[in-house]
């Protein structure tokens, strides 16, 4: 028979004879011996010629009188946490796995998606064509959205004007504001002026007619991408473009 | 009916004087420790224990007495050539020192079967002894007792079993707890027929008759079927397998199964039930 015991079992055997304790020991070692008449000559040998020797029956022996301390209670609950969640987890996995129309179920919704939003772009008329995402707004919405440059006020922008090159303004073009907003401007065209202020969906937040070439802004803006015009004469005299920046304060002056 | 004295076949046991007896052994914990910090000052503390076994070894007639002192000090040296294997191997399960005694015994027993080949010139696996028939004396036939009953003890897997269907073979009264340990559900029939059985006489019923008798109810302990002849060849193999336990190997005493009879009956005596 292969796998005869090793020294170390011969000898646990031999305690547990010596301390009658034979049944305590590992079934291993029970079947093997039971079955391997080699080991019991080694066993009965080892143990005659240790009979003479004394032996401490008071020690607690390492291996039938070990302590076997059961696992605390948090880490029982810990496992039974754990087990739970793995079989949660498995059973997900598995559904996942053996669901023939999960692959189907994804692909319609992907589809909708690219016809959506072909539709929007190619039915939308030139004229008024809004921007590809809703418009900024302060109260809600894409933030992102709201930065959106207008494609029909873009064009606009800096461009030289029949009014001719002479009409300049102030805050420059892109600059970031916040806060009431110094408008000031200078143009060969004799006023009043229709100063307004649109969003980047062309929708006018703010108009007035004025003499000055100066205007305050104190109407609060949401974060976005504002664009500014000044009509003089009916000629559109200058347009230009600011950003306000909803993470700054609204104190401060336009630069 | 007192027991006949078995006739045997030993070695004279050497007229030598045993080694001064151990004190208290230290605690395992102790010696572990001296494995690991000490291990030379561990071997030191062994040198009794070491003298002990090659005491008994010189009592098997394995070696002559007046090698005593020489062998104690070959198998002190080969244990401290071992201490890394004694490092490795020892995981802690057992009592340290019965775990180095089973090396010292194979230390020796390589010895032996060495001084056996070269000084006497014997081919492997002849145990060379020579055979002095001897009537054992009554303390002698005690020493085979308690072997026979260590030697049950090595199958613990059928051991009530084993005791059962001994003692119905020798015709020992079976106690009736023996017989519950091996089949605790035995009906009052079967029970009351197997307690019969262990008592009747070899001229009564003859040893087939026996196993004829004793197979269906060993059957009916182990839910399956078993035919006397079988119940009867695994019989014999134990027998033959606890004779040669008896008599060692290198045989020391030429126990047989007639004789074998009469241990048991010992026992029996001695010990009450032998399924404990």
């Amino acid at each position: 028979m292969s796998n005869h015991l090793s020294s170390e079992e011969l000898a646990l055997y031999v305690d547990a004879m010596r301390l009658d304790r034979a049944p305590e020991l590992p079934g291993r070692i029970q079947l093997h011996v039971s079955r391997c008449e080699q080991c019991k000559e080694e066993v009965l040998e080892l143990l005659e010629l240790t009979d003479t020797l004394p032996y401490n029956t008071e020690e607690p022996h390492p291996y039938f009188d070990r302590v076997i301390t059961p696992p605390s209670r948090a880490w029982v609950t810990a496992w039974r946490v754990a087990a739970a969640l793995a079989v949660v987890i498995g059973l997900g996995a598995i559904g996942y796995l053996l669901d023939p129309l999960g692959e189907k179920r994804l692909e319609p919704r992907a589809v909708s998606f690219i016809e959506d939003s072909a539709r929007s772009a190619d039915e939308a008329p030139l004229a008024t064509r809004e921007p590809a995402v809703s418009p900024a707004s302060p109260d809600g919405g894409d933030m992102a959205a709201r930065f959106v440059e207008s494609p029909n006020l873009e064009d606009l922008v800096g461009m030289p004007l029949r009014s001719g090159p002479s009409a300049m303004g102030s805050p420059p073009a892109g600059a970031v504001l916040e806060g009431p907003i110094e408008f000031t401007w200078r143009t060969t065209a004799p006023g009043p002026f229709r100063v307004s202020v649109l969003d980047n969906t062309d929708h006018v937040v703010f108009d007035t007619a004025l003499a000055a070439s100066r205007m305050i802004l104190h109407q609060r803006l949401g974060p976005g991408l504002y664009y500014w015009k000044v009509v003089a004469g009916g000629r559109l005299q200058l347009v230009s473009k600011f950003l306000v920046d909803g993470h700054r304060t609204a104190t401060g002056r336009g630069s | 009916m007192p027991p006949r004295k078995p006739k045997t076949h030993i070695r004279t046991p050497s007229p030598a004087s045993p080694p001064e007896e151990e004190s208290r052994p230290a605690s395992n914990r102790r010696e572990v420790e001296l494995l690991h910090q000490n291990p030379g000052q561990l071997i030191v503390e062994y040198r009794s224990m070491i003298g002990i076994v090659v005491w008994n070894m010189i009592q098997r007639g394995m070696f002559p007495p007046s090698e005593h002192k020489e062998l104690v000090q070959a198998v002190t040296v080969k244990l401290l050539q071992l201490i890394p294997t004694i490092r490795r191997g020892y995981d802690g399960r057992s009592l340290l020192r019965t775990y180095v005694s089973a090396i010292a015994v194979n230390t020796l027993n390589r010895l032996a079967r060495g001084q056996r080949r070269s000084e006497r010139g014997l081919p492997p696996g002849d145990p060379g002894i020579e055979d002095p028939a001897l009537d054992l004396a009554d303390h002698d036939i005690q020493v085979y007792v308690r072997r026979l009953g260590r030697i049950l003890h090595l199958f613990p897997d059928y051991r009530p079993k084993l005791v059962v269907v001994l003692k119905c073979h020798y015709r020992i009264a079976l106690e009736e707890r023996e017989l519950r340990q091996w089949y605790p559900k035995c009906d009052p029939f079967s029970r009351d027929h197997l307690l019969a059985l262990s008592r009747t006489q070899t001229t009564e019923l003859a040893h087939g008759e026996l196993f004829a008798a004793l197979a269906p109810i060993v059957g009916e302990a182990e839910g399956r079927r078993v035919s006397a002849d079988t119940l009867r060849k695994w019989t014999d193999h134990r027998i033959a397998e606890i004779l040669r336990l008896l008599n060692g190997n290198p045989p020391r005493s030429s126990f047989d199964r007639k004789t074998l009879g009469e241990l048991l009956e010992r026992l029996s005596i001695s010990q009450g039930e032998l399924t404990i």
